[in-house]
């Protein structure tokens, strides 16, 4: 038998890069933590789960449309977002989640030699598409807990492609207000692409938070990056999308891989959209999480960081991955956050009250 | 850093000068000096003519590759019955033997370098050995830092290096660090090797008060050294941001967990986990991802131990029991040896499970301590399940375990300590 090699075809990007291993299922899980339920507060998922219409669709999702290719671009989705934003179809591009709208942006601006600038602590897929790509990624510390403007816009040379801005920030909450979002524009003076992304944007309530999808008329050279992951509760059928001027989002459709959207995600996203009342809901709900959280941890004294959005940050007297561990046991998980350059920091999700307590107890029994 | 230069030759007798040669000159070529270039050329004759006389004609890949403190010679070959035996420290030669007479070469290869690994899939052999490069003993420098002004924490520049390590030689025992800082210009170059990175602690005018050093263990596990602090007061807070300007640095590499073996007083201990002790220290871990559990390869006479321990530290294992009926099938077992005089320690690590592994594990705990070495440890990986077969071995010739290093290895990695039946433990 040939013997076969792989190491002599592995570019030193990829040779140098590590796989990302997700969670194990939760069955598995329970098993090895020995516990009889999860409650997952690690993923930021909608506890209220999908909007009512949108649930209708995927329960009527007829088992002969499993046989047939989904539209491939998306279309009537976009026609939908177009009424619903007032913008052209062609401004907007769906994909398999957000992740693989990052891969098409920086596939289609980056070439041997670029960089793209976001900031260190902050969604982490960015820099690893970047880097996996092959591309220098420039991270900026954050100031503060939020994204340093002027140290991003500082950063910038003639190699720079992309600025990666994720408003509000994952995973400290924080967000640039209208005035810091324009001051930033007029540094990068249209000169590079610039990615808002508003993943967490329909939980912000401030009056001075600024909407991507209005701005991009202004700048065209900002693209915005939305999902129906977070309150939409679709996670689980991976569906995102970016707006932006006609001209750029015309470049990046070049990279696109078409059907890569199913077509369950695709109708139950066109009736997800109009929903208020379920944004309504999970902010209320949000909001008593948030409240509730928030005293229990000061009466705990442990530092925490409350931002805008479906978590909070935790510091804690000890290892974020052995609390995890021990939170695990519990039957309670978070996301450690070692990873995200915090160390002895949990990011926990929003949730339902009994999730809310139970974190709290079990938080309380292993300090 | 110049492309490793390879040859590739068969292994006969008429071509042994070239293979020679072709050591000596790249190591000449690289600037090591006389004394270790004559111990890889030496090391590479004897493996070439064992190979020769074993199945000549065999094809041999010999590369050289030079680190500013270190030499490494690789060897790549195929061949069936090499005994790797010769390679234990213990082993001997029967003079009145011929076939014991050829391993000469191999043990002396073995003694010639600082340090060896072996693998060995099917027929096929890597062998990499290791020469570092002599160091002369660095002279006391007496610097003690004042208070800092303004303190920063930066990545160092090689002369910084070359201070900090300075620092901690003169201000800690030996015993309690890795042999490399015995002289600084070793740290110093394996910093600009990319092998060690650290963070220091400085003030506007440039007074260092102390650092931190970590590096890589294995493909899975960092060390961090330190941190090691002086002359200052509020040195623990100081202790705390260099810790977590490490874990920032670290949290987004490969690694998934830290250990630390050697550190300063200010280690903050809330960053981390006790996993065990070793010569009377703590021994400090922290793992960096979350743990999505793995299975742990475990012989019945240790395993209600080690769940035990699993349990302590939370880690979510599936104990397997290997099956009790395997045999090892080759005669002979081999065990690389770390050694580390100034702390009196040595490592065993496991390279092959022989039908004589009670005898070999009895005669290398008998030279050491022989030679005086107070602490003898062997480590497993319990995610390999070969490993398995050695524990009887090993608790039968008094070894217990002491540590347990998630996913030190494959899986976790198990240290255990010898305790000699006649001192009552150490």
């Amino acid at each position: 038998m040939n013997t076969f090699s792989v190491a002599h075809l592995v570019p030193d990007h990829i040779a140098a890069f590590e796989q990302y291993i997700p969670s194990r299922p939760d069955d598995e899980l329970k098993k090895l933590y020995g516990c009889d339920r999860i409650f997952r507060l690690n993923n930021n998922e909608n506890p209220l789960g999908p909007p009512p219409e949108a649930r209708n669709v995927i329960k009527r999702f007829s088992p002969e449309k499993a046989a047939v290719y989904p539209n491939g671009d998306a279309f009537h989705l976009r026609s939908k977002l177009s009424r619903h934003f007032g913008k052209d179809p062609d401004q907007f591009i769906v994909g398999n989640g957000a992740n693989e709208l990052i891969s098409f942006v920086i596939k289609a601006f980056c070439r041997e030699g670029d960089n793209i600038i976001t900031a260190d602590k902050t969604f982490a897929v960015y820099e690893w598409v970047a880097q996996f790509s092959g591309f220098n990624a420039r991270l900026i510390p954050l100031k503060e807990f939020g994204f340093d403007a002027a140290g991003m816009a500082a950063a910038i040379d003639e190699r720079t492609k992309i600025l990666f801005v994720c408003n509000p920030n994952n995973p400290t909450g924080t967000y640039w207000d209208i005035d810091t979002f324009r001051t930033f524009m007029s540094a990068v003076n249209g000169k590079k692409i610039v990615v808002l992304d508003e993943a967490y944007c329909e939980f912000v309530e401030k009056e001075d938070y600024p909407d991507g999808m209005k701005l991009m008329e202004e700048y065209p050279n900002l693209v915005v990056f939305r999902t129906f992951s977070k309150m939409y509760g679709l996670a689980g059928l991976r569906i995102g999308y970016l707006a932006g001027s006609v001209e750029v989002v015309d470049v990046i459709r070049k990279t696109c891989v078409v059907y890569s959207v199913n077509a369950v995600a695709q109708d139950a996203a066109i009736k997800a959209i109009d929903d208020q009342d379920h944004v309504l809901k999970t902010r209320r709900l949000m909001a008593e999480a948030r409240h509730y959280l928030g005293r229990e941890l000061d009466r705990l004294q442990l530092p925490h960081v409350i931002g805008e959005t479906s978590y909070i940050m935790v510091k804690l007297p000890m290892s974020d991955s052995l609390a995890y561990r021990k939170l695990m046991r519990h039957g309670i998980m978070i996301r450690s956050m070692t990873g995200f350059r915090f160390p002895n920091y949990i990011r926990v999700s929003l949730s339902e009250m009994e999730m809310m307590e139970a974190f709290i107890k079990a938080l309380t029994e292993i300090l | 850093m110049p492309k490793t230069p390879v040859l590739t030759i068969a292994a006969e007798s008429a071509f042994l000068p070239v293979a020679v040669s072709f050591v000596k000159k790249t190591c000449q070529g690289y600037g090591f000096s006389q004394k270790e270039t004559t111990a890889l050329v030496l090391a590479a004759e004897e493996i070439f003519v064992y190979l020769n006389k074993l199945n000549p004609g065999t094809m041999i890949s010999i590369s050289c590759r030079s680190k500013p403190y270190l030499m490494e010679l690789t060897l790549e070959f195929t061949a069936e019955n090499f005994n790797l035996r010769a390679f234990n420290l213990t082993s001997t030669v029967d003079v009145e033997y011929e076939s014991s007479l050829e391993e000469l070469g191999l043990l002396i290869a073995g003694r010639m370098v600082d340090s060896f690994s072996i693998n060995q899939t099917g027929g096929k052999i890597h062998m990499s050995l290791m020469k570092y490069m002599g160091y002369k003993e660095a002279a006391a420098t007496g610097y003690t830092p004042g208070p800092m002004v303004s303190r920063t924490i930066d990545r160092p520049d090689p002369l910084e290096v070359r201070m900090v390590a300075g620092m901690i030689h003169e201000s800690e025992s030996m015993a309690d660090l890795p042999f490399f800082f015995k002289t600084p210009l070793m740290v110093a170059d394996m910093h600009e090797a990319g092998d060690l990175a650290a963070l220091i602690l400085k003030d506007r005018q440039n007074t260092i008060a102390g650092g931190l050093f970590w590096k890589s263990l294995n493909r899975n596990t960092a060390e961090i050294l330190g941190p090691y602090i002086y002359g200052q007061t509020g040195a623990s807070q100081m202790g705390e941001e260099l810790v977590e300007k490490c874990l920032e640095a670290i949290g987004k590499e490969n690694f998934t967990g830290v250990i630390c073996r050697h550190y300063g007083h200010d280690l903050p201990e809330q960053y981390f986990e006790t996993i065990g002790t070793l010569s009377g220290k703590k021994i400090f871990f922290r793992q960096l991802q979350e743990d999505t559990g793995t299975c742990a390869w475990l012989h019945p006479s240790i395993a209600a131990d080690i769940a035990d321990r699993y349990e302590r530290l939370f880690l979510p294992r599936n104990i397997i029991a290997p099956a009790d009926d395997v045999r090892p099938r080759t005669p002979y077992t081999v065990i690389s040896s770390e050694v580390n005089r100034a702390a009196d320690t040595v490592v065993m690590h496991p390279l092959v499970l022989g039908q004589d592994v009670l005898e070999t594990v009895a005669a290398h705990c008998l030279l050491f301590q022989s030679d005086g070495y107070q602490t003898i440890l062997f480590t497993l990986d319990l995610g390999n399940s070969a490993h398995a077969g050695w524990i009887p071995a090993l608790t039968e010739n008094g070894f217990t375990t002491a540590l347990l290093v998630p996913y030190g290895g494959k899986g976790d990695l198990l240290t255990l300590a010898y305790h000699h039946p006649n001192r009552g433990g150490k």
